[in-house]
């Protein structure tokens, strides 16, 4: 299985000394005997510093001279070495992938003999020039970027998004379902009491911004706005969206290069879990806005929170906001029940203050009972859980502030093909490399309400970040896309879907022509998990082949290690360099994801003791679930092999984090002192 | 399409005991769409079997197992081997084993349903192959496979909020689903009129069937 691919002595394997400090630590020549008699290697040439682009580019020129055509490029590590090996090679005209960098610096630090330093390179070069002989050259596309931004949404955040995308010089349209512009701020301007001094100060200060953000706009070249209308659906790819649009006049067709997303959620009245009839004196918040505004509300109110679920920092504004506005009445009584008031936004603790100086009282409750007097007052009985002690009072009102998400069908995520959500009513996954405003698809961003926000500034603070990453993403008006996307055999597909689904990125979609899966070469961020997941084989990503892997894996490879670049082969990589040398097979692998249940068994059928895959903590994996992914098939696999008699404990998954190399070394610890002595049982 | 689900591994292996080298061999339609019984499948079963006996395997996948004619490509496999472990439904199963009258062949597989694929990894049941369609008058939803007791008139007194009493938890009342679908249709009055009972030697309770085309067969 993990025989050559090209018989050809066609591999030329460069060595750094690394300024004369790696022949102190390595036998050079032995390294250059033991190598360059391999079968492949048309030659090893030593250059004294790979990373300046002169001495490299001299070193390739030389290496090419023997006949070198792939190149093994030795030194430090691929962070360091990254970029200005990439420009070496481009400059001396070797394709992309025609060349791999091995990091020996790392290997061959800390306190290990030169001889025994000397062998663990020539093992790592040996699987290296073996990897090269299956590689094939990597060719680029590029595509022009279509500049123009649709932006959905008529709130703060979508005006400031087009105001901040049209002054660097964008054509935005900007969709919305009402009439006017404002959102949630000019419908319930009430509802900010943190933006000022007072309440109304507050509702000032929103009046004041709403007025300058639509003159802004309104100055704003080549913005237009489209009232009244919904976003139909989206299709197309970052640089090339087409965005359908619908309202009762028909439907419209708008080519964008990127979308911002900065619709409010959805959120309407939880409901009432409490199971109290409906009555006059039961009522939403919605219906408490309208009673403030037309008529005068009742002296003595209770307003109910938390009551089914912890609810958002947004919902806390607005019942402080209320509270504040019912308590300043002569004579009155407020309070508000609730598990948790969060106040951790400006001007939130200041409101929060306030409204207990009007005379709001806060009860923290455990278990709270309601029922309707004759009197149409409503008695609520409850436990404070703070003082432990029972209270029953009546009220004129109970108002039920609870929120929970409207319409999911409704919600713009089921109208953008792939985008993954979260559980909550925000449209962004949940995924810290996603903050603060990208979703998982490439060219689409969340901003304010639609990735849960609900703060004023916080609004604004969105639509100039989802503006500046469109921004950045769109810059260059032109993008190089090297050809290492997945790639689909259309002859092997079976069209079962199982990539689309499982793609992180939304970047697979079926060819109907072609009757087959068709990756996006710019959606496709690299990661790999489609290809470990094909049912049938048919799909292969360039760099990280089946036969690539494998020859990484090599033969009796001990302790092998899959380690996701992104992580966990740069903590192995910081842990080597401080000095800690483990005895693994250090397999670089995209993305966790990318680690293929047969990329484990061949590793035990070629004798490793134990297998361990290492890839992001599973909740925040750069490929979002590509970690997930892999630790499940992991555990299928282990199940599958202990069943047959096997000791599953030969395969580990494990999470760690790209500076986490003392948790590596404390995986490998683990690795090592269960491993049993003997083969397969 | 046909879904099926591996055996456990510890089944394959009493099955297979005693036959030193095994002719791995998956099916490319249905079962590989239900990850069951396509070239990864093979591969992984083939290496875990390695892995945990002394066992030999050779892997091959043909388009279906369904038909004779696809297993041309892997005649010299079969005489080479002691055995043929299928992953293939039970349908291809038994065309292996009527094409090879020597060699034996095991199912590595579980044949669980025709069903729906409802996602990444999740399948349901929604044909039971009856031989008399009536999804037209039921709204497009099948009691015969979606009602446990496969009823005809109305559900029975073991639905309660839309589930069924066979599993509250994952089975819902297929009748509860036909009501409302119909209802939304505006065509509840359908289901007023009294279904005669079933023919039921049309499905498999009349014995194995047999379909012939006059105008495509024998010729």
């Amino acid at each position: 299985m993990n025989k050559a691919g090209s018989s050809i002595r066609d591999v030329a394997v460069l060595i750094c000394e690394c300024d004369r400090k790696l022949p102190q630590r390595l036998d050079f020549a032995r390294l250059t005997k033991t190598i360059g008699g391999l079968d492949t290697v048309a030659a090893v040439t030593r250059c004294s510093q790979l990373c300046d682009p002169g001495k490299c580019g001299e070193a390739i020129r030389a290496a090419a001279k023997k006949g070198g055509k792939r190149f093994v490029a030795a030194g430090c590590s691929i962070q360091s070495m990254g970029t200005g090996l990439a420009e070496s090679f481009a400059h001396s005209r070797v394709p992309d992938g025609l060349w791999w960098p091995v990091n020996i610096k790392d290997q061959s630090a800390g306190k290990v003999t030169k001889p025994a330093a000397t062998a663990r390179v020539i093992d790592s070069l040996t699987s290296a020039v073996n990897r090269m002989t299956f590689a094939s050259p990597i060719g680029t596309t590029s595509r022009t970027l279509c500049q123009d931004v649709v932006v959905i949404g008529g709130g703060v955040t979508a005006m400031q998004a087009a105001i901040s995308l049209s002054a660097m010089g964008h054509r935005v349209s900007l969709v919305h379902s009402g009439s006017d512009l404002g959102g949630a701020a000019l419908a319930a301007p009430e509802l900010h009491g943190y933006m000022g001094d007072n309440p109304g100060d507050a509702e000032q200060q929103v009046h004041q911004s709403l007025v300058q953000l639509k003159e802004q706009l309104n100055a704003s070249p080549g913005v237009t706005v489209i009232s009244g209308s919904t976003l139909g659906c989206v299709e197309g790819e970052y640089g090339d969206f087409v965005v359908r649009t619908i309202s009762g006049g028909g439907q419209q067709l708008i080519r964008a290069g990127a979308i911002v997303l900065a619709c409010g959620p959805d959120f309407r009245p939880a409901g009432n879990p409490l199971g109290v009839p409906e009555s006059a004196s039961v009522i939403t918040m919605p219906q408490m806005l309208e009673m403030m505004r037309t008529g005068k509300p009742p002296k003595s109110v209770a307003i109910l929170m938390d009551l089914a679920d912890q609810q958002s920092r947004g919902v806390s504004a607005q019942v402080l906001s209320v509270a504040e506005r019912l308590a300043a009445q002569p004579a009155s009584q407020v309070v508000v029940f609730c598990q948790h008031v969060r106040v951790a936004a400006t001007g939130m603790e200041n409101l929060y203050r306030r409204a207990r100086a009007a005379g709001v009282r806060f009860t923290r409750y455990d278990v709270l009972a309601l029922s309707l007097s004759a009197n149409s007052k409503v008695a609520l009985s409850t436990e404070d859980r703070v003082v432990g002690a029972g209270l029953e009072e009546e009220f004129d009102l109970v108002v039920l502030a609870d929120l929970k998400p409207g319409n999911q069908a409704a919600s713009p995520a089921g109208l953008v093909p792939g985008l993954r959500t979260s559980r909550d009513a925000s449209l962004q996954y949940d995924n810290v490399w996603l903050l603060p405003v990208a979703t998982n698809r490439q060219g689409i961003f969340v901003a304010g309400g639609a990735r849960g926000g609900s703060d004023y500034r916080e609004a604004l603070t969105d639509g100039l970040a989802a503006a500046g990453q469109a921004h950045a993403l769109l810059s260059g008006r032109r993008v190089r896309i090297p050809a290492d996307a997945a790639v689909v055999d259309p002859e092997k597909c079976v069209m079962c879907l199982t990539c689309k689904r499982v793609c992180p990125h939304g970047a697979i979609s079926v060819d109907d022509e072609k009757k087959a899966a068709s990756v996006s070469t710019v959606a496709c961020r690299r990661c790999g998990t489609c290809a470990a997941e094909c049912p049938a084989l048919a799909i292969s990503l360039p760099r990280f082949t089946d036969s690539q892997v494998n020859a990484d894996v090599g033969a009796k490879p001990g302790i092998t290690i899959f380690a996701c670049e992104n992580s966990a082969l740069q903590a192995a990589e910081t842990a080597a360099g401080q000095g800690y040398q483990a005895e693994v097979r250090l397999v670089r692998v995209p993305c966790a994801g990318r680690v293929d249940p047969r990329h484990i068994l061949n590793a035990l059928e070629q004798g490793a003791a134990k297998v361990m895959v290492l890839g992001c903590h599973p909740e925040n994996c750069r490929y979002l679930t590509g970690s997930t992914r892999a630790s499940k098939r992991l555990q299928r696999l282990r199940d599958t092999l202990a069943k047959a008699g096997f000791d599953s404990n030969r395969i580990v998954f494990g999470g760690i984090a790209a500076l986490e190399p003392a948790r590596f070394r404390k995986y490998v610890h683990e690795i090592e002192s269960t491993v049993q002595t003997g083969t397969t049982p | 399409m046909i879904v099926a689900e591996r055996k456990p591994i510890e089944e394959i292996r009493q099955l297979t005991a005693g036959h030193g080298k095994l002719l791995v061999l998956g099916c490319g339609t249905c079962v590989t769409v239900c990850l069951a019984g396509g070239e990864r499948e093979v591969a992984v079963l083939a290496a875990a079997l390695r892995l945990c006996g002394s066992v030999k395997t050779t892997e091959s996948t043909i388009e279906r197992q369904c038909d004779a004619e696809f297993f041309d490509k892997v005649r010299k496999e079969v005489a080479s081997c002691d055995a043929i472990l299928s992953l293939a439904c039970g349908v291809g199963v038994q065309m292996a084993a009527s094409l090879f009258p020597d060699k034996p062949v095991y199912p590595a597989l579980n044949t669980k349903f025709m069903g729906t694929n409802d996602g990444a990894g999740e399948w349901s049941e929604n044909c039971l192959a009856c031989g008399d369609c009536k999804l037209g008058i039921y709204g497009g939803i099948c009691p015969v496979t979606r009602c446990s007791k496969s009823l005809s008139n109305g559900p029975c007194g073991g639905s309660a909020d839309g589930k069924c009493e066979v599993d509250p938890e994952k089975i819902e009342c297929g009748w509860q689903l036909i009501h409302d679908r119909l209802k939304a249709l505006g065509k509840l009055n359908t289901l007023s009129e009294i279904a005669p009972p079933r023919d039921w030697s049309k499905t498999h309770s009349g014995g194995p069937r047999k379909l012939s085309r006059e105008d495509v067969a024998g010729l």
